[in-house]
């Protein structure tokens, strides 16, 4: 019999809100107790079937303009790798869900069409092979020729293929990602609010091209959530400060320090120092170590407006 | 390609949900106003106890209880759905 407090470990466990030192000590706990491991396994199965009771949304029609725009890019780059692990699926915990869902037919949807496409283009290119083989042997002075223009269709049509599947893998994450980011604000009345990072003193060019951060402000509960990936780790007598800017404060607002960890990633759940009314724009700034009670705004790194 | 994003005006298809979707989907709607706000703050927001019980300003343990008691309600009414 497992008692209620294992429990409630076990269940914060499947849904992946330990910290990293109170997992580790459920996880010795874990492989000690087959019972309490078999536990985690269905409550594991359950929470995985969350995701499904999400209601379907019509997606805006910014989206499409978006993604169309991500794909220009891939077509510029055909040797982009794939697209990288989601932004948001760290975040939410969901979209690796989402994309395992098979029985979501959204994306099977748009999957099964793309998946036609790209078998339409492996019978070109199996066409194109017999083609190449029956005119080798009715002329063989032009196979040389011909061959040469064989490996540069192969070529392209593989080029093709790459740039399909990876556009369609950063489509299904964009669909994925903008479900949650809907989802997320039915649920807590939040404002999701883009930050976008600013190459000037505070990054770099290439280290800006890199971040991306997100911050989830609750009027109601004067609360939010702010998370950022890829943000350059500062020396030691540096830190990051959140600031939200208020038109009805005549000043930003602290929000709250914060470092990123080794991969450059932070979670910060904040509250600013004193009410807001307006939360109009989120920034941060870097700052001596402890912060101070103003911005300096030639040291901003991010920057976002809400929505 | 392009084509095929643009199926995406469409809109929802409620018909591409089979019947094991539905039942979850009729499972996770038994649950509570309360249990379901603590999951999904736990779930999609990645909140941890503490952090769902200051945000809602329920007490730590009904926070806990509510998690456990949803996601063993969930769990018991799937397999009760898939198992008729």
């Amino acid at each position: 019999m497992i008692d209620e407090p294992l429990q409630d470990s076990a269940c914060a466990y499947a849904l992946g809100i330990l910290d990293a030192s109170e997992a580790r000590i459920f996880e010795k706990q874990l492989a000690l107790d087959p019972a309490l491991a078999a536990f985690v396994r269905e409550i594991q199965e359950a929470a995985r079937l969350l995701p499904l009771g999400l209601p379907l949304q019509q997606p805006p029609a910014a989206l499409k303009a978006r993604i169309l725009a991500t794909l220009e890019k891939r077509k510029a780059v055909p040797s982009t790798s794939p697209a990288p692990v989601a932004f948001r699926r760290r975040l939410w915990g969901i979209a690796a869900a989402l994309a395992a869902m098979g029985s979501i037919g959204f994306f099977a949807l748009k999957w099964s069409r793309a998946s036609a496409e790209l078998n339409q283009t492996k019978q070109d290119l199996a066409n194109a092979k017999a083609a190449h083989q029956e005119s080798a042997r009715t002329a063989a002075s032009a196979a040389e020729s011909q061959s040469k223009a064989l490996a540069d269709t192969q070529t392209q049509l593989n080029q093709s293929l790459e740039t399909a599947r990876n556009a369609q893998m950063e489509a299904a994450r964009l669909l994925a990602e903008n479900a949650t980011l809907l989802r997320e604000n039915q649920l807590s009345n939040a404002r999701v609010t883009l930050m976008a990072a600013l190459a000037k003193k505070a990054l770099t060019q290439a280290q800006a091209a890199k971040v991306k951060a997100v911050s989830l402000w609750d009027g109601r509960a004067q609360t939010g959530v702010l998370v950022v990936e890829n943000l350059p780790i500062l020396a030691a007598d540096k830190s990051y400060q959140l600031w939200v800017i208020d038109p009805t404060i005549a000043a930003p607002v602290s929000a709250g320090i914060f470092s990123v960890d080794a991969k450059g990633n932070t979670r910060l759940v904040f509250q600013p120092t004193q009410p807001i009314a307006n939360a109009q724009s989120f920034a941060v700034t870097v700052e001596p170590a402890g912060g101070l009670p103003a911005p300096t705004l030639d040291q901003m790194a991010l920057l976002g407006s809400g929505q | 390609l392009e084509n095929t994003l643009a199926g995406s005006h469409q809109g929802p298809n409620e018909e591409i949900y089979g019947d094991e979707v539905n039942h979850v989907r009729a499972c996770l709607e038994t649950l509570d106003s309360g249990q379901r706000a603590a999951v999904d703050l736990a779930f999609y927001g990645g909140l941890t106890h503490t952090e769902i019980a200051t945000h809602t300003g329920s007490p730590l343990g009904t926070i806990k209880a509510r998690i456990r008691r949803a996601l063993l309600q969930l769990k018991s009414c799937v397999e009760n759905k898939l198992n008729l």
